[in-house]
């Protein structure tokens, strides 16, 4: 089963984050590694990530530097910003009551 | 910057991907080479892995326009920033440097010209500086000022008052007054535009 357009977007935020808060990281790996976390179920189009990148990093929420892959092409490193913390722990505390409210929700209803 | 066709790119992406900022050329490149060579260590054809990569990427024509818009800076390597846009922000910083050397051809250089000078000139500048940013508070500091400039500029005519201080106090012309007015309200307008833009960037990119 596939996520909805529409969560999708609505989660990228609380993903990038959650995602760079694990360590610094680039486009493709965390693209990658949504997909792991998802079991491919999350499905972004890898380009969607960009857009979403580029206006945290406007936001101030994380910060950007230029390096080297291990081929020696330049490639972008993100990382969380500590401000980001904060947003983080919001987005987290509203996934979580969305989330404990579906759940009883349902409870109910099969029980 | 050149962009080397390594992937063989379509004439179409590649024409695309010159037009782009370089740093955001060069991450979008990144990502297809990485994603590309993944196909390729995984056994299939060169052109089975370009298609497969073009697929999980999206739609290149779509996603790249909107990475540009979004980016923090190198604001003056967007070249898909409208003209007004561009207009816009030369204006206010023409304005600022024009309203700070007031001062030097005031007539009677007072404290209240030259801080009504600096003043204004400070104002530009931190609009031209927001404009560059595309920042969202520029929206209300263009419209405050804006209204500001037209209420003062309305004034001119009718209180003789107001137009003798803008003259020998601020040195300044009142047609000139009238001239920035017009202008401020043209920069509300690219403002809003922006900040309309951004918003539908941010809804269909992020939620």
């Amino acid at each position: 089963m596939k996520i909805s357009k529409e969560l999708n977007a609505a989660s990228s935020t609380a993903i990038v984050l959650g995602i760079l808060q694990e360590g610094e990281s680039y486009g493709y790996a965390i693209a990658q590694r949504v997909r792991e976390l998802s079991r491919d179920e999350v499905q972004w189009t890898d380009g969607m990530l960009y857009p979403i990148l580029h206006r945290l990093e406007g936001d101030g929420l994380i910060s950007a530097r230029w390096g080297e892959s291990e081929t020696g092409r330049k490639r972008k490193y993100y990382r969380i910003e500590p401000s980001a913390l904060k947003t983080l722990k919001e987005e987290r505390h509203q996934w979580n009551v969305v989330h404990n409210v579906l759940q009883q929700l349902w409870n109910t209803q099969t029980s | 910057m050149e962009h080397p066709n390594v992937l063989n790119l379509p004439p179409e992406i590649l024409r695309l991907l010159k037009t782009l900022p370089s740093p955001i050329a060069l991450e979008l490149e990144d990502h297809l080479l990485e994603e590309y060579s993944r196909h390729l260590r995984d056994g299939e054809t060169p052109e089975r892995a370009l298609q497969l990569t073009a697929e999980r990427f999206g739609e290149l024509l779509e996603i790249a326009p909107a990475c540009a818009a979004v980016a923090p800076s190198r604001w003056w390597l967007r070249r898909e920033a409208p003209v007004d846009f561009k207009l816009v922000v030369v204006g206010w910083m023409i304005l600022s440097v024009f309203m700070a050397s007031r001062i030097c051809f005031a007539s009677t250089p007072s404290h209240t010209s030259i801080a009504a000078c600096l003043l204004t000139g400070l104002s530009c500048a931190c609009l031209g500086a927001g404009f560059l940013r595309r920042s969202g508070t520029i929206v209300w500091a263009s419209t405050v000022f804006a209204l500001g400039t037209a209420v003062i500029s309305f004034f001119v005519p009718i209180r003789q008052d107001i137009a003798d201080f803008i003259v020998s106090g601020c040195a300044l012309e009142p047609i000139l007054l009238e001239v920035i007015a017009v202008f401020s309200v043209l920069s509300m307008a690219t403002a809003w535009k922006e900040a309309r833009a951004r918003k539908q960037l941010a809804l269909t990119y992020s939620g």
